[in-house]
């Protein structure tokens, strides 16, 4: 046998390895994130306190301890995923308590921690945030612990070499939490330029039509009500070189990722000197977590059920309310009895900005009554990276790329009183691309161009069942969504003249393929109390899928 | 005060009778009296009210409204009956959750007859009206007022939407709600009792 045949022969036996592996079954993969949390690094910071603190204690040491899970190694042009990150700060309560209004009985906390990326005398500057921590008011002269988490970007480097991770500067944004008909007036905080009781400040109040209607709750429930924010601004103390994580950037081989040459796709993986910070979701475009960038494609609302016999619709309507929400959730291939995670919360996910109630169709008085609510979204998922199981003990790793075209949202009801129906949907076009495939560690190469021949429709919808009893609440408090694909033939498969678009045809294509995503609260920062905000990332749905 | 009525008038009459016109209505709508038969208490519930602001509909599966109308006759139209309390039930725009809770400081709402368009029907408004919607990023209080009319061989107090409801400042409800927007009420209220309103 030539070293051709041989070569030949060994990718035949790779291809239907793969194969085989697909068949055998799916498994959710860890994804390039660390495995392991590392241990905690302790820092010394001196925080400026505001205004009201007691003479002669301008400034109170913070202990900050801060917890990332960085890889130990990477590859260059991959993503390192430092977080999600933990940052706990303890302070002593009575050096802040004077700044903090009488009757405050809980305190929210909201972190912001500058971090400098260097490499090869190289570097980059990002910020973790929003880190969240909430706490009780501890007693006198008790430690206040605000533990901080949160999702951090992720750092691409173009070279290999040492990366490290070095703390700058730390904000805590502290709200304190009054019983509500005990809420104290506080003077704007200058200082804080995400003070929406700052009349200096751009971001928008949440009730500009009424500066003096008190912020409420963004819980209706909750029986307090945040007060204005103190904002403590933090540096190093003196002797501390704030590194936090050592990370080594390995060279590497092409991934095989494949291009992006549909409209709606995200960006390829071209690996790049330097170094790229991923862009800080939403905190830099618009308040609380959203992107301020409007989703501005059309609305697709075929998916919609139909009005009764007899509507009358009133002419459409159309609002601007940009709001923004995580969804995480399995997509499960029939053939292969196995789920992969979609937008995996335990990585970067990626969050759905929203233009909600876009078109709006109502019916007139005195008609049968149908309300459809039209909304307008995008969302560029990160690539999923799964582990096929051949044989129950053969690794095969594969990373899939979703191509997601423009996302349209209706919710609505049709009819009224008891035979009211509601109902919500979310559809899209979707093609899936597959590259970098390992068998037992081996590089399969698929091709740049290895995907469906041809983008299939996803209608995911919301069960609501009698009386609110459903898996789905509504449109803006999110719950589980569900839909069944048919996933069309894959096509460019394979490299060097040999076509494995049958193998991954017979092993993947096919009906009855289903998509579970689980839809956080929506982050509503134009809402009076900005409520939701910041986005939340939920957990990700049970694999047991309820049947209503 | 009374002078200067009484001038209006005199000049009015004048004006109408240049024109032809036999001084009626206006008049004698300012003056008209209304028996209500048997008043009392009542109890009223409507299903699928809806409020039209331009932007959408909401609407609740159900609301209760309970009140007193006088009893009599002589009686003037103004304040012939009462709302004390009202409630809303399964409310939504577009499967979209909220609750409605009225002013209760603003209680009672007064029930107002205006004229007799038939035997059959007493048309009137509500006044006094003043209630919050409150959700997910919605927050939003209406005040003013509605009309309607009291139907008395369905004992249906049909509020019909116009007057002055709209929404305060303030309000702000995903975009659908803005301050000043006008707001439709709309509903039928069917009484717990038989009640009938007249005009000698």
């Amino acid at each position: 046998m030539t070293p051709q045949a041989r070569s030949a022969h060994r990718t035949r036996r790779l291809a239907v390895a793969a194969a085989a592996a697909l068949v055998a079954g799916l498994v959710s993969g860890t994804g390039s994130q660390a495995d392991e949390t590392r241990p905690p690094v302790m820092l010394a910071y001196d925080c400026v306190l505001p205004e009201g603190a007691p003479s002669g204690a301008a400034r109170v040491r913070t202990e900050v301890e801060v917890t990332t899970r960085a890889p130990g190694t990477a590859k260059v042009g991959e993503p390192i995923a430092p977080g999600p990150v933990a940052v706990a700060a303890a302070l002593p309560y009575d050096d802040l308590a004077p700044a903090l209004p009488e009757g405050t009985t809980a305190l929210a906390s909201e972190a912001a921690l500058d971090v400098r990326v260097r490499q090869n005398g190289e570097s980059a500057d990002t910020r973790w945030s929003p880190l969240t921590a909430a706490a009780g008011v501890p007693g006198d002269d008790a430690e206040l612990r605000l533990d901080h988490t949160g999702q951090v970007p992720a750092v691409t480097v173009g070279s290999p070499g040492r990366v490290v991770l070095v703390a700058g500067e730390l904000t805590l944004k502290i709200t304190p939490l009054t019983r509500t008909g005990e809420q104290q007036k506080q003077p704007p905080d200058p200082a804080d330029p995400t003070d929406s009781t700052n009349p200096t400040n751009p971001t928008p109040s949440a009730n500009p039509t009424n500066p003096t209607n008190p912020t409420p709750s963004a819980n209706p429930t909750d029986p307090t009500s945040p007060a204005a924010p103190v904002t403590l601004t933090c540096a190093l103390a003196d002797g501390q070189d704030g590194l936090l994580a050592e990370v080594t950037a390995e060279a590497t081989g092409g991934t095989g990722a494949p291009g992006t040459d549909d409209p709606g796709t995200g960006p390829a993986e071209q690996p790049g000197a330097g170094i790229e910070v991923a862009p800080e979701q939403g905190r830099e475009d618009g308040p609380d977590g959203c992107p301020a960038e409007r989703p501005d494609g059309e609305i697709d609302l075929s998916d919609a059920p139909p009005p009764l016999p007899g509507t009358v619709l009133r002419p459409p309507t159309s609002v601007h309310l940009p709001v923004c929400a995580y969804a995480v959730g399995y997509g499960t291939v029939r053939k292969l009895d196995g789920s992969m995670v979609i937008n995996d919360p335990e990585r970067k996910p990626a969050l759905m900005n929203v233009w909600a109630n876009k078109h709006n169709v109502f019916s007139a008085i005195g008609s049968p009554r149908y309300a459809l609510i039209g909304s307008a979204a995008t969302i560029d998922l990160p690539d999923a990276e799964s582990t096929f199981l051949a044989f129950g003990f053969t690794p095969v790793s594969a990373k899939v790329r979703f191509e997601t075209g423009p996302v349209s949202i209706g919710t609505g009801t049709i009819g009224s009183g008891q035979a009211a129906e509601n109902f919500a949907f979310a559809s899209f076009d979707q093609r899936l691309r597959i590259y970098d495939v390992k068998v037992n560690g081996t590089r399969l190469d698929v091709g740049p161009k290895c995907g469906t021949a041809k983008p299939y429709h996803v209608t995911l919808r919301g069960s609501f069942g009698p009386n609110g009893t459903g898996s789905y609440t509504n449109v803006l408090l999110g719950g589980l969504l569900t839909a069944k694909i048919d996933i069309p033939e894959f096509s460019g498969c394979g490299t060097g003249g040999e076509d494995l678009d049958a193998l991954f045809t017979a092993a993947i294509s096919g009906p009855d393929n289903s998509i579970a995503m689980n839809q956080a609260t929506v982050c509503s920062p134009e809402g009076n109390g900005r409520p939701g905000c910041p986005a939340a990332v939920p957990p990700l749905p049970s694999l047991t899928l309820p049947s209503n | 005060m009374r002078k200067i009525f009484r001038t209006t008038a005199v000049t009015a009459a004048a004006f109408a009778a240049a024109l032809g016109m036999t001084v009626s209505s206006a008049s004698a709508t300012a003056q008209a009296t209304y028996t209500v038969t048997p008043g009392g208490a009542f109890t009223g519930t409507a299903t699928g009210p809806t409020l039209t602001v331009p932007n959408a509909v909401l609407e609740c599966a159900s609301s209760v409204a309970s009140g007193t109308l006088k009893s009599g006759s002589g009686l003037a139209g103004e304040g012939i009956g009462d709302i004390s309390s009202i409630g809303f039930e399964g409310c939504q725009v577009g499967g979209i959750q909220f609750t409605v809770v009225p002013d209760e400081t603003t209680y009672p709402w007064k029930i107002n007859v205006t004229g007799m368009s038939s035997a059959d029907r007493a048309d009137g408004t509500i006044t006094g009206i003043r209630a919050s919607i409150e959700g997910f990023s919605c927050n939003a209080t209406f005040s003013g007022s509605v009309n309607g009319w009291f139907e008395n061989s369905t004992d249906t107090l049909h509020v019909t939407g116009g007057g002055t409801l709209a929404a305060e400042a303030g309000a702000n409800c995903l975009g659908f709600i803005n301050p000043g927007d006008h707001a439709d009420f709309v509903g039928d209220y069917v009484l717990d009792s038989p009640q009938e309103i007249t005009s000698p």
